[in-house]
Parts: C-alpha cells; structure tokens; sequence
C-alpha cells in the first residue's frame, strides 16, 4: 500500500528530473562543481575521460546532472548527450583568458545544436577566487552573448572551491525550470 | 470518437533500435535497466545493437549492481567496433575501481581487462595499479590475472608502468588465491615473452608451498604448473619440495593430480636416493589408476598421460597392469590407448595374463581394435625373448581362426618376430603358406613375400608362391612391388635354376622398364648391376646378415619425452607433440599475411611426425637391404671385399652422380610471405595492379591490399567500396594508401566488418569491389570471399556470426567448395571433435546438407519464397480469418509496402484456408513497419498476429528456419479456435515449444509421413541430445579454472 501512495504521489508531483549538462573546456571545474553541489564538498578530481552523472535535489527539483568531460578528443561527443536536455550549465574558467576565444566558439556551436534549442542557458564564470579572474560582465562580452535571440540564459560569479555562486544559479534554473521556461 | 480514434494509427514508432533508444534514455530506471536487458538479449542472439553504444554507456554509472554488470557485460562486446566511444566509459571505469563495494571495484578491473582497444588502455593502468594494492584479496586477485590480460594487449605498457613488479609481490600475498592468480598470470606472461620474467626463488619457493595448501583446486593447478619449472637446488631440497605436494595426488580433481604428477616426476630427476624414488612411485600409482575410473574423455586424458608417464618410469604402474585391461564396453580410443600401455607394462611375470587378454580382444569385432591386439601380441613377442614362443603360439591358434584380417595382420608381426629371432621359429613358415591365398592386403602381402624371400631355400615351392605374385606385378602397389623383386633377386641367389632366372627377367623387366616409380626402379637398376657385374658380391650384399631389431615402435624420442613431461595434463601430453607444433602464438610485431602462414605452420607441424610414424615402420619391418645399402653404403662396404672396384663404381655411377645435383633442403625459404592473388592486372588497370585477399588477423578480418603503381604518373587518393554481398562485408574504414610513386608498391590492411550491406540475392561468395584514384577511371574486380575468414583463429565461429550466417541460410554449394580450405588445428583430438557441434566448422556441413534436402522437399508443395533465405522480410501471419483469401491477405500487407509474395495456407483436400499464411515484403523496413501496425489489428472481424517468420532461439543447434514454421503449423492448427481469446499468452508458449510434444499431438498423420517423419529433423534431435549429454559429461569433468 505504501508503496502504491508512494507511486500516485510521485506521479502526482513528478519524480521527473530535470537532466542537465555541465559543459566547458577542460579543467574549467564542471567535475569539481557538480560534487559541490551534490555532496556539498570539495573532492579531488582528476580529468574527466568520459563522464559523471550524479542526482542533485535542490528547491523541490530532482536534477539529473551529467558533467561531460572538457577534452578536446572528448568534445565531439557531447552531442550524443545532447537529446531531451532542459538546462546546459556552461562552466568558464574565467582566469584562463588565453583560451576565451575557444570557450566562445564551443559555446556558439552548442547553441546551434537543433537539439538544445529549448533548453535554458546558465553559465557559471568559476574560479573567481584565483586572481586575475575575469568577472561576469567581462565573460558576457567575451562570449559574445548579445548576438543571441530567443534564450534563456543567465551568469553568476562562481567559486566551486568556495562553494561561491553555485546556489544561487541553481536558484535561478529551479525557478526558470519551474515557472515552464525548459 | 473517430477523432480521437486516429491517434492509434499514427505512432512515432520507428523500428527496434530507435524504440530502444528511447527506452535506455527514459528517466525511469527500471525502464532503464528493461532497456539494457533488452538490449542484451539483442545482442546474445546476433543481432548489431552497437548503434546503441553511447546510450548504454550512459546507463553504466548506477548504483544497481545487476544493470551495471549488463552494461559491462555489453562494453566488453563490442568496445572492439566502437574504439572512439569506447573512451566515454573510461571515467566510470576509474570510478568504480575506488567504489567502496570490492565487488564493483573487482568487476571493474576485470572488465577493464576485457577491453581490448589501444586507446583506453593507458586510462586504465592507474586504476589496475590501485587494485593491485587494493585492501580486498579479491580485488587483488582480479586485478592480478588482469594485468596478464593487458600484458596481452601492451607489453611494454606493463614494463613500464612496473606491474611485473607488483605481480610479484603478490606472491607474497597472505591470501592464498592472490597468490594463485599472480603465478597464473605471471606464468601466461612468461609464456608470451622471451626474456626470464618469472623465475621461482627459494624465498617464492615457501610461500608457494604454504599457498599451495590452502588456495582453491585451480589455484592448487597454477602453482603446481609453476613448481613443476622449478629447478631444485639440490637432492635434499627436491625432496623437501616432493614431501609438501605428495599431499595433492589425493585430491579429487584430476587436473590437480596430474599437475602434481608432473611436478614430483621434475623433481625426481634430482632425487638420488633409491628408497625415496621407490616411495613416491608406489605413492604415485593410485591417483593414477583412479583417474581410469573416471568417465571414457577422462581416462582418454589420463591415459595418454600414463603413456608418457611409463615410459619414463615403468615402475609406477608395473603391478598395476589389470586395471589397463579393456572394459568391453570401454569406447575403442580407450581400448587403443590401453593396449599400447599394456605393451609398455608387459613383462616375463604377467605375460601369460596378458597374451590371455590380447587373445580375447583379437576375436572381438571392432576390426581396427583386433589388429592392434594382434599387433600387440608380436610386439610382446620382440620385446620379451622368454615370453616368444607363448606369443607365437597365441599367433597361430588365431591364424587357425581363419578369419581374413587376423591372418593378415598375423603374418605382418610374425615377419618382425623373424627379424628379432632369426632362424627360430621358421618352422611355422608351413602354416603360414597355408593362408597365402587370402591375402589382399598390400602390407600383409608384402610381408609374406619377405618371408618367403627371405628363407627361400627352406621353402621347396619357393619359386611357385613367388610367381603367382608375379603375375599381377604391374598392378601391385609399390610397396609390393618393391619386396617381390628384392624376394625374386634373393631366390635367384639362393636357388639359380632356370625357373627363377626366367622370374627375374621378368620382374626386372617389369621394374625398369614398365615402371615410372622411380623407387622400384633405381633399386632394380641396382640388382641388375649387381648381379651382371659379380653375382657373388651381389649375394654378399643382399644376403648379409640383417641386424636383430628391437620393439620400438610408438616409443617417444627420449628429449621429446622429456619436453612432453614436462608439459603433463596440457594438450600437448594428449597430442604427444610439443606445444610449438599446434600453438601458433600470434605477435602484433611480426609482418605476415595471416591465412597463409597458418597453412604453411600448421602443414610443418603435423609433416614431422608423419616423417617420425613412417620412418618408425620400415625400420621395425626392414624391408630390404638395398633400402640399407643405398641409405648408408658404410656397413656394405666391408661385404664386397674380394671385389673392390666394381662396387664403388656401381654406387658411383647410381647414387654418386645424384648427390652432387641434390639441393640442400633447408634452403633459407623467401622472407616475404606468400603474394597475394592478383585481381586486377596491370594489363587491365592502365599501369595499376591490385592484389588482394581477405585474411584474419587477431580475431578480425581485414582485406588485404597490394597497389602496385606500373604507370608514369604518380598515384594518389584511392578509395574504395565493396558491392552488397552474401556476407555484408564492408571496409570499418577509409582505405588508408599513401601517394604511390610510378614504380613503386604500397600495401594495406583494410579492417572489414560484416553484416552490413547485405544483398537480398541467393548465396554467393562473389565480393565485388570498386577502387579508385584520383588520376585513373574506377576500377571494378571481383574477388571471391574465403569462408575461413570468418572462423576465428582456432577454427571456430563466433557464435553472433554464426547465428547471423545461418540465419542467412547460406546455400550449400558454395560452403562446400569452400570446406577444403586448410583446416585450423582441432582443438580437440579427432574422437572428441563433436562435443563442440556449434562451433567447429564439420557440423555446418551437416546442417546445410539437412537444409539442403529440406528445400528439396518442400517446394514440391509450397511457393519457392517461403524457402528461399529469409533477411527478415518474410512475416508469419496467424489468427486470419478461413474467408480471408490470398487476395485479400495481399490488400491488407500492400497498404504497408509492396508485398513480393503472399502465401496462404491451405488444406490440400478441402482447399479451406488454415488461418495462417506468409507474406514476403520487399524490404526488411516494410516488414518491420507491418509487425508494428498490423499486428494485433482487425482484418475481416478477426485479431491477426503478424510476426517474423523467423525462430530466434539462439540455443537450438540447428538453428533451421523452416523446421520452426512446420512446428507453428502443426501447432496452430490445433489452436486456432481459441486464438482470439489469448493469443498473447499462446505466444508465449509458443516460444518454449519443444518440438517432441508435437509429434505426439500432430492431427494429421497422413502428413506426418511427409514432413515430421523426415530422418533429417529426427537427427538433429538426436545430435542435440548427444551433444548435450557430453556437453554435461565434459561440463562435469572439466570446471572452468577461472
């Protein structure tokens, strides 16, 4: 019986979980964010070759969460990811300003992608405890933001090694995802 | 309503796999985790599913024990063909070799293991590094027998990184099946390399002695495998060594038995005391003689084992000889293997028992058993001088038997009994003439004209006997021919009357002039010679005294016998041959075109011991002297003293100028490999010359290219592509030539993959091939497809391939042309080749003959589509309605896509439908489409049921399509009346039908005759029963070690 009301319940409200996609370059800090914001610590990571996927519960929503690996032979996968996606969480490692111009072309591609065309944008400008780290007008600019139309999108200020940032932008996508923007 | 209604009629579905896809992309879990099996299952009965790759990889990080294991169990199958995205698991593996659950973290490393692409492996050292020092022994253990995986994989890579070393730490591990699985791995390693990597100290030495006691029966193996290498320092310490494993011969699990045979016979060698070696072969002898008690594929094993082991030390078994007497119901390669050690163990003491059992066996009636008794008791005869006379009494009462192959097989030892006793027994030579008539066979025959040769002046009608041979020399084989004229030259010499001077005219005659056996001939040239030169030297020559011959036949070389010790309860003791001679180890270094170097290797390993088995018998029944005289002159030379000179010319001018022209044999062979057959000549090619093969290559088959550029231009961009064939081949690749220089030649691997783009067409091994470059027009050639490409390296098929290649159906004409191809070493020994029926390519043949009779059959009374191959495109439809005609059948189908052909069945008296029909459609999509539509829709006020007419029970062996059809329809006939009521659950069950119940219940007898009847389907029960029950024999027998 129990287990029946556990059923109509969760059918009821949605055991439904938002998926998900942390993507960036390569060490921008997506393993590192994603197992802040599940388990709340910071972990030693080592270069994703593949991917995560973990489960984070935050303000009533259940997210599946995918954190693909950076590299550049890993990349062009990302798109078998790509289907039934709601939200991407674009992670810039805003101190490597050497490398901004391949964070825009990558970010420019993925908004191409027919398939994540619905799906809502939130980028984190992480490692901003590092000195010299870019703040989020300056990515905005960098990735060339205005020249897109019809998208959802917002940025924070991150530090996963502060935990900095994280929620807030979670924040924002629960209520984005709530409210039917996905 | 209607409105609403119309939703039913237009899904999203699309086909199998896109509905799998969504389903491993569902948010649900056990939608998930149904998906996975799914797809498992696909994948266990042949089906690709690797499109599938990416989607199951995402379902592998999941804390489910059992959905991770499926979807490892999915990587190791087919990472191979998804190299790329093979790297997308690489994170999970190194997540879940630190998962706090030893079971994940060990199914982790061994799954790593199994996944044999370049690209991850590097990923994957940290994570086998870790679980090398994992806390878990059972990590440790996994992850021990994986580094030897990987050391398959990459060599260097494992140097490198120092696993060697850790593996050897774990010799020094406190848990006994580490330590097992660390000398396993360390042992396959030693194997495969040729630098000493694994050497036992005296420090290893102890901790391999305490492990030995406590690790699992497997383990027990390994290590004694690896002791059994060990070189004991000294007496004492082999005897130390002897004393800790003596222990072992108890256990109940032959192969540790044998292994510690193998390891106390090493040691022994040390051993100098006479009281120790005594002790330990009367320990020996029991766990021996019970492992004859074992089932007939045991006793095989154990046998062939003991054969080796009493020729080494006798002693062991020599009071054990009963037990190696024949069970009358022993299968006859035991009966054989018996009586060759029964020989072995025959002495003055039990002679008489023995000469008693041979007697018995040689009137029993496996003919092949009684001729190797017979032969028995001769060689008895030679071996034991005090026990001849009782065996060649035992000889002639069986020759008073009369029966014609006891005669015969008699008068071939009682030749050898001359030979070892000479000037003995002759007075049984009467009794021997006695049988001269029912001689037939050429060895027996020629062992009577020896012996009448040979004691012709004992003989008074010599010259008679010879003559009524004489008469049919021409036709004679050259085995005869050759004794009847050294017989007809010794009875001219003995008795040089007119009769046989007149005798060998003729036979010389005969045998220069008539002949083109070069044999026959040189050696009358010989005689001839001989004997016009010096009559009295020739009969020097040919009547010298012969050598006494000892019984060594069957007897193994003693450095042979020593290599063969040393290799116990391996293949290599049962074959008798040393593992170079059928273990082909392939090295990713070594440049070779594959197919034809596995010919050619295995050819050089079986010619030796054919040169050994035929050059053991002349020996034993030595024929002729010339044979000797030509062979060695030396011993002959002293015989032709009173003249000298004309000797050494005759050799001279025979033999002598021959040696000069002899080319030495072991001419160093090309290093190049066989070249490839051309497919398309230059002459055809404006300059461009193709040669190309398909091979195999660990495991893939790959087609191989030879571009030779024979114009004035450089070449450059070739492409190629392969027309749809029989076998879907297809290259997995661009065609990778670098720029050809004119002149100059460039050669390829092209990986290939099947199944891909097959033809609908009937079976061909036509491969048609298009290349092209960027200069010249496109080539086209045609080249045939080789079947042993797709047989693995040891003459197996993949089971996937299999299965996909029966259900092809491939016609048979083309796969028996293809049978003759070198067959790849049976794993097995001939007797046993059954027991894998899948597998080995000899039950194909049997299957595509019973096929073949089948379609022969049936079309006499159905359309020719039904048999023809079915690639998915014929659909099975039941439930119909007897109004439904085939027209309308046609109707409902075509709304869906053409219908090639449309078959309803009917009852051949009363022309009434039997609700169930065929339909072909033109492509595999349109079918798919109509299962999805019209199953399960209405056609006139009936629920029809669309399915594939196909069975897909992967376990049945013969996986016969048509067989399956006549099996539904016997059965729907009778159900057909309740159909509509649950035709889900009647499919179901049809599922698990066995065929048996049908005959029993099949309404229609009168067509039973025609069709279940047939001895071909009764066969196939009849093989899949025997088959299982070895299967559970040899299941029983040998337990998988890992």
């Amino acid at each position: 019986m129990g287990i029946l009301f556990t059923k109509m319940f969760s059918s009821l409200f949605g055991n439904k979980e938002a998926r998900i996609l942390v993507l960036g370059l390569d060490n921008a800090g997506k393993t590192t964010i994603l197992y802040r914001l599940q388990m709340g610590e910071v972990v030693s990571t080592i270069p994703t070759i593949g991917f995560n996927v973990e489960t984070v519960q935050y303000n009533n929503i259940k997210f599946q969460v995918w954190d693909l690996g950076g590299q550049t032979s890993i990349r062009p996968y990302w798109r078998c990811y790509f289907p039934n996606t709601q939200a991407i969480i674009y992670v810039v490692d805003s101190s490597d300003t050497d490398r901004l111009v391949i964070v825009k072309d990558e970010f420019h591609a993925i908004l191409e992608e027919e398939e994540l065309k619905g799906a809502v944008v939130l980028i984190f400008a992480n490692k901003q405890d590092l000195p010299g780290a870019l703040d989020d007008a300056a990515i905005t600019e960098a990735l060339e933001f205005h020249k897109t139309k019809n998208r959802q999108w917002a940025i924070f200020k991150t530090s996963a090694i502060k935990g900095e940032g994280l929620f807030e932008g979670l924040d924002w996508l629960s209520n984005t995802l709530k409210s039917g923007g996905g | 309503m209607s409105g609403h209604d119309s939703k039913y009629f237009s899904t999203t579905k699309k086909g199998e796999i896109p509905e799998l896809k969504e389903e491993l992309n569902s948010q649900y879990k056990d939608k998930r985790k149904d998906a996975v099996k799914k797809v498992i299952a696909a994948m266990t009965v042949g089906k690709d599913v690797s499109s599938l790759f990416t989607d199951v990889v995402n379902c592998m990080q999941t804390e489910n024990l059992e959905l991770k294991k499926l979807v490892y169990l999915y990587l190791i199958n087919y990472a191979k063909s998804q190299p790329d995205l093979a790297i997308l698991a690489v994170n999970t593996f190194v997540k879940d070799s630190q998962d706090p659950n030893p079971l994940i973290r060990a199914l982790a490393v061994r799954t790593m293991g199994c996944i044999r692409v370049d690209k991850i492996t590097e990923y994957l050292c940290d994570p086998l590094q870790r679980c090398l020092k994992d806390d878990d022994p059972y990590v440790r253990k996994t992850a021990a027998i994986c580094v030897a995986k990987l050391y398959d994989i990459n060599a260097e890579l494992v140097e490198d990184r120092g696993f060697l070393e850790s593996l050897k730490d774990l010799i020094s591990d406190n848990n006994p099946m580490v330590v097992a699985n660390a000398v396993a791995a360390l042992a396959e390693i030693q194997e495969n390399s040729n630098r000493p990597i694994f050497e036992i100290t005296s420090h290893t030495l102890s901790k391999l002695l305490t492990a030995l006691n406590e690790c699992t029966e497997w383990g027990q193996v390994f290590i004694l495998d690896a002791l059994s290498k060990y070189k004991a320092a000294d007496a004492r310490e082999a005897e130390n060594i002897v004393e800790r494993v003596t222990p072992r011969l108890q256990h109940a699990n032959c192969a540790v038995v044998l292994s510690a045979v193998k390891m106390i016979l090493q040691q022994m060698e040390l051993i100098t005391s006479t009281d120790v070696v005594r002790n330990l072969c009367k320990k020996m002898a029991p766990p021996l003689v019970t492992l004859l008690s074992a089932e007939p594929e045991i006793q095989y094993v154990a046998l062939r084992n003991i054969n080796l082991i009493v020729q080494r030390r006798p002693t062991i078994l020599a009071h054990e000889i009963k037990v190696f007497f024949c069970k009358y119901n022993d299968p006859i390669y035991v009966k054989m293997e018996k009586l060759e050690i029964m020989i072995k163990l025959a002495s003055d003491r039990n002679i008489d028992q023995v000469l008693l059992e041979f007697k018995e066996y040689a009137t029993e009636v496996d003919v092949d058993f009684v001729r190797k008794a017979v032969r028995a008791i001769g060689r008895c005869a030679i071996k034991l001088e005090r026990a001849a006379e009782r065996c060649i009494t035992v000889l002639l009462e069986l020759i008073k038997i009369k029966v014609n192959y006891v005669v015969q097989e008699a008068i071939i030892v009682i030749k050898d009994i001359f030979r070892r006793y000479p000037n003995t027994y002759e007075s049984i030579i009467a009794t021997l003439c006695e049988s001269l008539d029912t001689l037939d066979e050429p060895e027996a025959k020629a062992s009577m004209i020896w012996i009448i040769g040979e004691y012709a002046e004992r003989i008074d009608n010599a010259d008679e006997l010879l003559e009524s041979f004489l008469e049919s020399f021409p036709e004679e084989p050259a085995h005869v021919q050759l004794q009847l004229l050294t017989a007809t030259v010794k009875l001219f010499l003995k008795k040089p009357t007119e009769g046989p001077q007149q005798m060998i005219q003729v036979v010389l005659n005969n045998a220069t002039v008539e002949t083109d056996n070069p044999d026959l001939r040189d050696r009358a040239y010989i005689y001839w010679r001989l004997l016009s030169t010096d009559p009295e030297a020739a009969k020097d020559v040919v009547l010298a005294e012969k050598p006494v011959i000892s019984d060594d036949s069957n007897l193994i070389d003693p450095s042979l016998l020593d290599e063969l010790l040393a290799n116990i309860a391996t293949l290599s003791s049962v074959y008798h041959k040393p593992p170079e001679a059928f273990v082909t180890r392939v090295k990713t270094t070594a440049q070779r075109t594959e197919d034809e170097d596995y010919g050619s290797e295995t050819g050089n390993s079986e010619s030796p011991a054919h040169v050994a088995d035929s050059s053991a018998s002349p020996t034993g029944s030595s024929s002729g002297v010339p044979y000797a005289a030509s062979r060695q002159p030396a011993p002959v030379s002293p015989a032709p003293a009173p003249a000298p000179a004309p000797v050494p010319d005759l050799l001279g001018d025979l033999i002598g100028l021959e040696n000069s022209a002899i080319v030495p044999v072991d001419q160093p062979a090309s290093p190049a490999g066989p070249p490839l057959p051309i497919v398309l000549p230059a002459s055809t090619g404006q300059g461009l010359q193709i040669s190309a093969q398909l091979t195999r290559r660990e495991g893939q088959i790959f087609y191989s290219l030879l571009f030779e550029n024979n114009t004035q231009v450089p070449l450059d961009g070739f492409m190629i592509q392969f027309n749809k064939n029989t076998f879907g081949l297809a290259a997995a690749g661009p065609l990778q030539v670098p720029q050809l220089q004119p002149g100059t030649s460039a050669g390829t691997l092209l990986p290939m993959v099947t199944f891909q783009n097959m033809s609908q067409g009937p079976p061909s091994s036509l491969l048609q091939v298009a290349v092209k470059n960027s200069q010249q027009p496109v080539w086209y050639f045609n080249d045939k497809i080789s079947l042993h490409v797709f047989f693995t390296d040891d003459g197996r098929m993949e089971r996937a391939n299999f299965l996909e290649f029966s259900s092809r159906r491939v016609r048979a004409s083309e796969l028996t042309q293809q049978f003759h191809q070198p067959q790849p070493e049976m794993p097995y020994p001939r007797e046993r080749r059954s027991a894998s029926p899948h597998n080995s390519p000899s039950p194909v043949r049997g299957r595509r003959l019973r096929s073949l009779s089948r379609s022969r059959r049936s079309r006499s009374r159905s359309h020719e589509s039904v048999d023809a191959s079915n690639p998915g495109n014929n659909l099975y439809v039941t439930g119909l309605s007897t109004r439904v005609t085939s027209t309308d059948l046609e109707k409902f189908f075509n709304k869906q896509g053409k219908v090639l052909d449309c078959h309803l069945v009917t009852d051949p008296r009363t022309r009434e439908s039997r609700g169930f029909g065929f339909v072909t459609m033109e492509t595999v999509e349109d079918a798919e489409r109509c299962i999805k539509y019209l199953d399960r829709s209405v056609l006139e006020g009936r629920l029809v049921t669309v399915e594939k007419a196909k069975r897909k029970r992967g376990r049945t062996p013969t996986p016969g399509r048509y067989q399956g059809l006549r099996d539904k329809r016997g059965r729907d006939r009778d159900r057909d009346r309740d159909r509509d009521r649950d035709h889900d659950c009647d499919r179901r069950r049809s599922r698990s039908y066995s065929p048996r119940r049908l005959q029993d219940r099949d309404p229609y007898p009168r067509d039973r005759r025609g069709r279940s009847r047939s001895p071909y389907g009764r066969r196939a029960d009849e093989h899949s029963d025997s088959y299982r029950r070895r299967r559970e024999r040899s299941l029983s027998g040998g337990r998988n070690p890992r």
